[in-house]
């Protein structure tokens, strides 16, 4: 473009084009709304307790959507997120009920999870492969791996001492919620300060030209799949402390939540662009509006139409004040 | 006052750390074979009346989904002795049948709101473990209600799965002596209810030598599955003698593939759950029989067994509701409803 | 031709504001039938804004739009296109996978039997319109396998079959090569012939002054005059759009001893065949020849950004490992891509961070960045490099070609280049950004920095070369020393042998 209007259209986009951190405040203004709306409807809604609830339930699927953040941002997405949760879980309560020390158990656990996001993204890469097929193929195949395993049946004697890690509060605050935090903020961090956070917007954004640019491409991508896998070995792993069971079919659909709340929180399935804050946010909208529904008694179809809705006009807001590109 | 009832005292006073030395004690409950146990037609004899409901008593149902009619009809069991006897009845169901994290959200939202009694028919065996605790905790009675079990319930209502399964097994000896090959389509794999549906099915068929089943496969409770593999089952072997399926949908989707292969004659088709479908299927003799669970009655006895937990009654572990073989010669008489099909129950024989 | 007292189009005290922002104020202008009329102006003077205006895609603030004397009722492209306005884009907009006739029926395709395409009918109409432009065109091929310039005469076509009496034509050749241009003049000088008024626009002065008649120069929105081409110079144009003087600057040679780059039998495929070049310290090595000769393969090979076949390439005389730009990177050399928005930027992200892109472990202190000294490079670099707006957290995307350009470049010295590779580096941006580019080649060769530079604009590789290296059908055909070069030189190597007609494409 090499005229008038383009600039015209830069001084235009000026009031539009949100810096990153206006973008999350509409997030937050979302999430407000919704929060002020059930409080008027449900006395019940900001107690105490019931805010806890909240983060509480919406932690698994935040800390799933963090690490789908990251592969979304860099132009892929892992649709295989439950499978790995499940194998994550399965590993940790076989381990555990033969014997292997908790503190030996969960580093094991969490080495599944990242191997199986490994492989990922090693077929997204070397096998040039498109991410959606697969994981795709990994999803199912992941699942598959947990089912045969275990026969299908969940594995149950999971120590007190592991469900204590995830069933006690710190402060009052759950522990799943304050291990969900710090990893936010850990992830936060690598994106937003390392060079591979830079790697992983500028390959989502543009992958020839940070090849050209000298960017490790390989090595990026490959990263946000095996950071995507921990990340729902973190889940699983959560899960599987609160539930005192490991099942084989656990992270069902996960994956759909997941970029649910990516989405919300603005990031873009073309890539290159997502924020941290934003998918918290998300992940906490998506749990404000089921607990809030189920506080008023509204029936699990109606659920989902809210959760439909809440999605298109988040997108729909997201178009709007993008303006044009 | 028993002894639970005073450890569930306990349970108030020190709250999590009685109740979770309580459930070390607490065997893992098995809904099948679990000795404390009653059937539910002896609950007036043994306890008499129900006791009122304490006033503005509010009482909560988280079931699985309501695209399946037989959660539906649960609840319908739950309003309808709701409004007898003067109790708010909320009912709360996940998305759909894989949705395990949404059920126990929607579980624990509902634990917060001051219920006096909660009725859970979890996803899986343990998806609900957590909102259980959370529960017990604080002092609420939780009742798992039929098909998935937590190991850590202190209260069961349903039917005996196992004998779901031997009731069509049953037929089977008793109406085709020659036997042959048989198939199963299971339902969601690592669920208590068809585990023990298939087991009891298989065991009780085999048991003789005259029956093979040649393909027990899972369905996951989805009608299309469900038709997929009957169909490829009845390829392999076009003289299968019948099908066993652990819900009505699947078995109505078998009953397609059936058709479809043009076997409807040889091929007899059994479910379980006795969903209206079904009756209207076998009136059109298709289907060549279910094992109904009577979904509405079992919501009204879980009721009934909260109100009378709430009256410190001390219930039985386990209540286990009437279920019986519906075909085309018995299912005008348990076409009926309300109380008059609970007449036509309490004249069967007990098991 | 007839005499035709009224104008084919006038345009009326068009106006158009963007918020605060008047990008158009009082624009007047008159086409009279049959005239090829040129639109100049700068980046930002406002030639795309009249222009959406004219083909709809705007409403103007103010003035109106006449076509023979008739006021252009209501608003919109259909408006415009009722009226007889065609408008062909600077990047075509095509579906690649339809075939060329239903890319000129997209939208309102011919129905046969009130529910079917009538694909043969589409296909005989788009054959005929197509006829007397370009006979090699085949209507039923997937418009992907068409060159750009075809497609330029696909869109010509379908103008043509809409009977349009204006056609507007924004950068209609910048990815041209000379020969195709020729083609191109040919083609509206018969336009014009037939009456149609030709509404050209372009950044290149020789082709205005090839092929319009009469000219409008805007300037910040602003008309500052109306030329009549045969009685004015490219100097005074260029003078009236960017308001002063240009100075000419001759060619200045930093060509130091020391070889800094071999290259030898470098070969992929029959795209590059067994190219060989030297590059010395301090020079500016351009390389020519025909769009398809293998110039810009050759420049991916030596940046690492495609595998050879076979080859070798030495920096310092040191073997540089082949196909990893990595590498080539880690080496001293940085490539300034042909495709700025597919392989340069990434849009999206603010510019300093396209600046930083190759130099984060330089950046990067135990695994994090260092965004303060980030910011402080950048500014400093877009400082120097006269980048505008001076800001570094703007996403590169919203930056005009040039200095989008600018910021690319900037990349490289950040990273400490000491060979770069420019492809094309000034094509689609306006004259006064050349200008900079040429002057901040010759800055980087006084510095000691090492350049090789692809263009297909003669012009271009005469101003900044010491040297030139002519390719022709993969492999490099000769190479001409300064005091050897000229536009004819040139086009004798690049031509192929075997092609008569090829040389047409001598210009100047």
């Amino acid at each position: 473009m090499s005229t008038s209007n383009s600039t015209a259209l830069n001084k235009v986009e000026k009031k539009f084009a949100l810096p990153v951190g206006l973008r999350d405040a509409g997030t937050l203004l979302g999430l407000v709304v919704i929060v002020v709306v059930f409080s008027i409807l449900s006395p019940n809604f900001l107690t105490e307790q019931n805010v806890l609830n909240i983060l509480q339930q919406s932690s698994i699927n935040a800390c799933v959507a963090l690490g789908m953040t990251l592969v979304i941002i860099s132009g892929g997405i892992d649709l295989s997120v439950g499978p790995i949760a499940a194998i994550s879980a399965v590993a940790v309560a076989v381990l555990m009920a033969a014997g292997v020390p908790i503190a030996l158990a969960i580093p094991i656990a969490l080495c599944f999870g990242m191997a199986a996001g490994g492989i990922n993204g090693a077929l997204v890469t070397f096998g040039g492969l498109q991410p959606f097929i697969v994981t795709l193929g990994t999803l199912s195949l992941y699942r598959a791996i947990s089912l045969i395993y275990t026969g299908g049946n969940p594995i149950f004697g999971i120590p007190p001492a592991f469900r204590a890690l995830t069933n006690s509060t710190i402060f009052g605050v759950p522990n799943p919620v304050v291990i969900v935090a710090v990893l936010a903020a850990i992830i936060w961090v690598v994106l937003n300060k390392t060079p591979l956070g830079e790697y992983f917007l500028a390959v989502g954004g543009n992958q020839e030209a940070s090849r050209i640019a000298g960017v490790p491409v390989t090595r990026t991508k490959i990263a946000s799949y095996v950071i995507s896998g921990g990340l729902a070995a973190v889940a699983g792993l959560i899960l599987v402390g609160r539930l005192g069971a490991a099942d084989p079919t656990l992270g069902n659909l996960w994956e759909l939540d997941a970029i649910a709340a990516a989405a919300i929180g603005g990031a873009s399935l073309m890539g290159g662009k997502g924020s941290i804050v934003g998918t918290l946010l998300g992940a906490i909208i998506l749990g404000s509006l089921r607990n809030g529904l189920t506080l008023m008694n509204v029936q699990a179809f109606y659920q989902l139409l809210a959760t439909g809705l809440i999605i298109l006009v988040a997108m729909l807001i997201d178009r709007a004040t993008r303006g044009r590109e | 006052m028993s002894i639970r009832m005073k450890s569930l005292a306990a349970g108030c006073a020190i709250a999590l750390l009685a109740g979770f030395a309580h459930a070390q004690e607490l065997a893992p409950l098995n809904s099948d074979t679990e000795k404390d146990r009653i059937d539910w037609s002896q609950l007036q004899a043994k306890f008499g009346d129900v006791p009122a409901a304490p006033a503005g008593a509010k009482i909560g149902g988280v079931s699985k989904t309501l695209t399946n009619e037989y959660w539906r009809s649960l609840g319908e069991g739950y309003q309808n002795y709701g409004k007898k006897n003067g109790v708010e009845v909320v009912y709360q169901a996940a998305q759909n049948e894989g949705d395990q994290l949404g059920q126990l959200s929607t579980a624990e939202t509902l634990i917060s709101q001051g219920f006096n009694a909660l009725l859970f028919s979890p996803q899986t065996d343990n998806n609900l473990q957590p909102a259980l605790e959370a529960a017990e905790s604080k002092g609420i009675p939780v009742i798992n209600v039929n098909d998935a079990v937590i190991p850590g319930a202190r209260q069961y209502v349903g039917n005996v799965q196992r004998d779901n399964g031997v009731r069509v097994a049953k037929w089977f000896l008793a109406n085709r002596p020659q036997g042959g090959k048989v198939a199963v389509i299971e339902g969601q794999a690592g669920v208590f209810a068809a585990g023990q549906r298939t087991k009891g099915f298989t065991e009780t068929v085999t048991d003789g030598g005259k029956f093979t089943v040649v393909a027990s496969v899972p369905g996951n409770w989805d009608r299309q599955l469900a038709y997929d593999s009957a169909a490829t089952i009845l390829q392999q072997n076009p003289d299968l003698v019948g099908f066993y399926a652990n819900n009505d949908g699947m078995a109505l989707g078998v009953v397609e593939a059936v058709k479809a292969a043009g076997l409807q004659d040889k091929v007899v088709v059994f479910g379980t759950d006795g969903i209206s479908d079904a009756y209207n299927s076998i009136k059109a003799g298709e289907l060549t029989g279910t094992v109904d669970s009577f979904p509405v009655l079992t919501g009204e006895v879980s009721m009934e067994v909260a109100l009378r937990l709430l009256g410190k009654q001390a219930i039985p572990r386990v209540v286990s509701t009437p279920q019986a073989l519906i075909t085309k010669d018995n299912v005008a008489t348990y076409s009926a409803t309300g109380d008059e099909l609970r007449k036509v129950l309490l004249a069967q024989p007990a098991e | 031709m007839t005499n035709v007292v009224v104008d084919r189009l006038k345009l009326t005290g068009i106006g158009k504001s963007f918020g605060t922002l008047r990008a158009l104020d009082g624009v007047e202008m008159s086409v009279r039938p049959g005239t090829v009329h040129g639109l100049l102006g700068e980046n930002g003077a406002g030639k795309s804004t009249l222009l959406n205006i004219l083909s709809g895609v705007f409403a103007p603030s103010s003035g109106h739009i006449e076509i023979d004397g008739v006021r252009v009722a209501g608003h919109g492209p259909k408006a415009a296109r009722r009226a007889g306005i065609a408008m062909i884009h600077q990047e075509l907009q095509h579906v690649p996978e339809l075939s060329v006739a239903q890319n000129m029926f997209l939208g309102r395709p011919l129905i046969a039997g009130g529910v079917f395409v009538a694909r043969r009918l589409q296909e005989q109409a788009a054959a005929d319109a197509l006829a007397p432009l370009d006979r090699s065109i085949d209507p039923s091929a997937p418009i992907r396998t068409l060159k750009v310039a075809q497609r330029q005469i696909v869109e010509i076509a379908r103008a043509m079959m809409e009977d349009a009496k204006v056609l507007a034509m924004d950068e209609p050749t910048s990815s041209l090569t000379p020969a195709e241009f020729e083609r191109l003049a040919i083609l509206i000088a018969d336009l014009a012939a037939k009456g149609v008024s030709v509404i050209y626009v372009s950044h290149k002065m020789d082709e205005v002054f090839r092929v319009c008649e009469t000219a409008t120069i805007l300037r910040d929105g602003r008309k500052v005059a109306d030329v009549i081409m045969k009685d004015t110079t490219e100097s005074a144009v260029i003078a009236r759009m960017v308001g002063r003087e240009l100075a000419v600057a001759g060619h200045q040679s930093f060509v130091q001893g020391d070889i800094v780059l071999e290259v030898e039998g470098l070969t992929r495929a029959t795209a590059v065949r067994d190219a060989s070049l030297t590059l010395h310290r301090g020079e500016v090595l351009g390389i020519s020849g025909l769009v398809g000769a293998g110039r810009t393969e050759l420049l991916r090979l030596i940046a690492g950004v495609d595998q050879p076949d076979a080859g070798e390439i030495r920096v310092r005389g040191r073997r540089l490992p082949l196909g990893n730009p990595r590498t080539a990177i880690a080496a001293g050399l940085g490539l300034l891509p042909e495709e700025r928005k597919r392989e340069g930027i990434v849009a999206r992200r603010p510019v300093s961070s396209n600046i930083a892109l190759p130099s984060m472990r330089r950046f990067s202190r135990f695994g994090f960045m260092n965004r303060r000294a980030v910011a402080r490079e950048s500014l400093a670099l877009m400082t120097d490099l006269n980048l505008r707006p001076l800001s570094i957290e703007r996403p590169i995307g919203q930056f005009s070609g040039g200095n989008q350009q600018k910021a690319i470049i900037g990349r490289w010295i950040a990273a400490g280049a000491q060979i770069l590779l420019f492809d094309e580096p000034t094509r689609g941006i306006d004259v006064g950004a050349k200008a900079e580019i040429y002057a901040l080649i010759e800055k980087l060769a006084s510095e000691g920095r090492s350049m090789i530079v692809v263009s297909s604009e003669l012009p271009e590789i005469l101003r900044v070369s010491d040297r030139v290296l002519v390719m022709r059908e993969g492999r490099i055909a000769g190479v001409l020393e300064r005091d050897e070069m000229s536009e004819e030189a040139i086009v004798a190597l690049a031509v192929p042998q075997s092609a008569p007609r090829a040389a047409s494409i001598s210009r100047s």
